[in-house]
């Protein structure tokens, strides 16, 4: 995708991704503004799920699309499977984060499955330098598999929950690990 | 490839082909002959022509989504270190996460 066509919805997310890691940044040399805005931002949380999730969607249907084509059964079995694998991945009443990891998992194993067909059936025809190129897409796509993983290994393993909870119209979320103080906002 | 002339003689049907660095010119053949093979021929290249096209297409749709997948787990891991950030974890000289201890 060159930048001229590139969605809007695509800058947006690149915009959020650069503002994140600026805050990220000055929240480590101990901005406490950075910090508080880092908290915001994170708040909405629910609301970037949302948005995040329509990003993978339109990632799985691409992919989907490109291994199977037509064959309609197929995509929908295929798509079944995927629900099951993020349902299996997020666990029993995820929160917001880990579903959005599993998501993650799911559309990078996507990723892995077609790399690796599209290897094998093709290796036998391949010049020495196509044969490469598609080692090289394999070799990105396990790389981003594993840390999709290694992220969602990580965020369980230190205990890192984000809750949703609705006290009548008001919405709060909260931050939480084990022997730090809930940070909340409404 | 293509129809050429020996003086009064021709046109034949001929093909361009490399060998060790150097283009030589073979010769196919004239009449009707000739001309049943330069349709195959044409047959071939368009073929070819089309399938470069078609993995070219597919090449494009490969790229796209692997952008877009890029763009969702860029996002999705940017989110989950703020939450870990804001969870009290910092990055130990860029490799694993601890937990931050609180300046007075």
């Amino acid at each position: 995708m060159n930048e001229s066509n590139r969605p809007d919805k695509l800058a947006r997310f690149e915009e959020l991704t650069k503002e994140v890691h600026e805050l990220l940044r000055q929240s480590n040399k101990g901005d406490k503004k950075a910090l508080a805005r880092l908290g915001k931002l994170m708040n909405q949380l629910p609301e970037i799920r949302d948005a995040l999730g329509d990003l993978a969607e339109q990632a799985e249907i691409a992919w989907i699309g490109l291994a199977l084509g037509k064959q309609e059964v197929a995509k929908t079995a295929l798509r079944s499977k995927l629900a099951e694998l993020k349902r299996e991945i997020a666990g029993h009443n995820p929160s917001v984060l880990e579903t959005l990891l599993a998501e993650r998992i799911a559309a990078c194993w996507l990723q892995v499955q077609y790399a690796d067909a599209v290897y094998a059936q093709n290796l036998r025809d391949l010049s020495l330098a196509q044969s490469e190129h598609s080692q090289r897409r394999q070799d990105r796509a396990h790389h981003r598999y594993l840390s999709a993983i290694k992220c969602l290994a990580q965020i369980r393993k230190l205990g890192v929950h984000v809750l949703q909870v609705n006290i009548g119209q008001k919405q709060i979320n909260v931050v939480e690990s084990p022997g730090s103080q809930s940070d909340s906002d409404t | 490839m293509g129809w050429e002339y020996r003086g009064p003689y021709g046109p034949y049907y001929t093909r361009s082909r490399r060998v060790g660095g150097r283009v030589v010119r073979e010769y196919i053949g004239g009449g009707e002959l000739g001309a049943d093979i330069a349709l195959l021929d044409a047959e071939e290249r368009a073929a070819r022509a089309e399938k470069r096209a078609a993995d070219r297409k597919r090449e494009q749709q490969i790229r796209d989504a692997e952008d877009l997948l890029n763009e969702f787990c860029n996002c999705v891991e940017v989110v989950a270190r703020a939450t870990l950030y804001l969870s009290g974890y910092h990055r130990h000289h860029q490799g694993e996460w601890r937990r931050r201890r609180e300046r007075e």
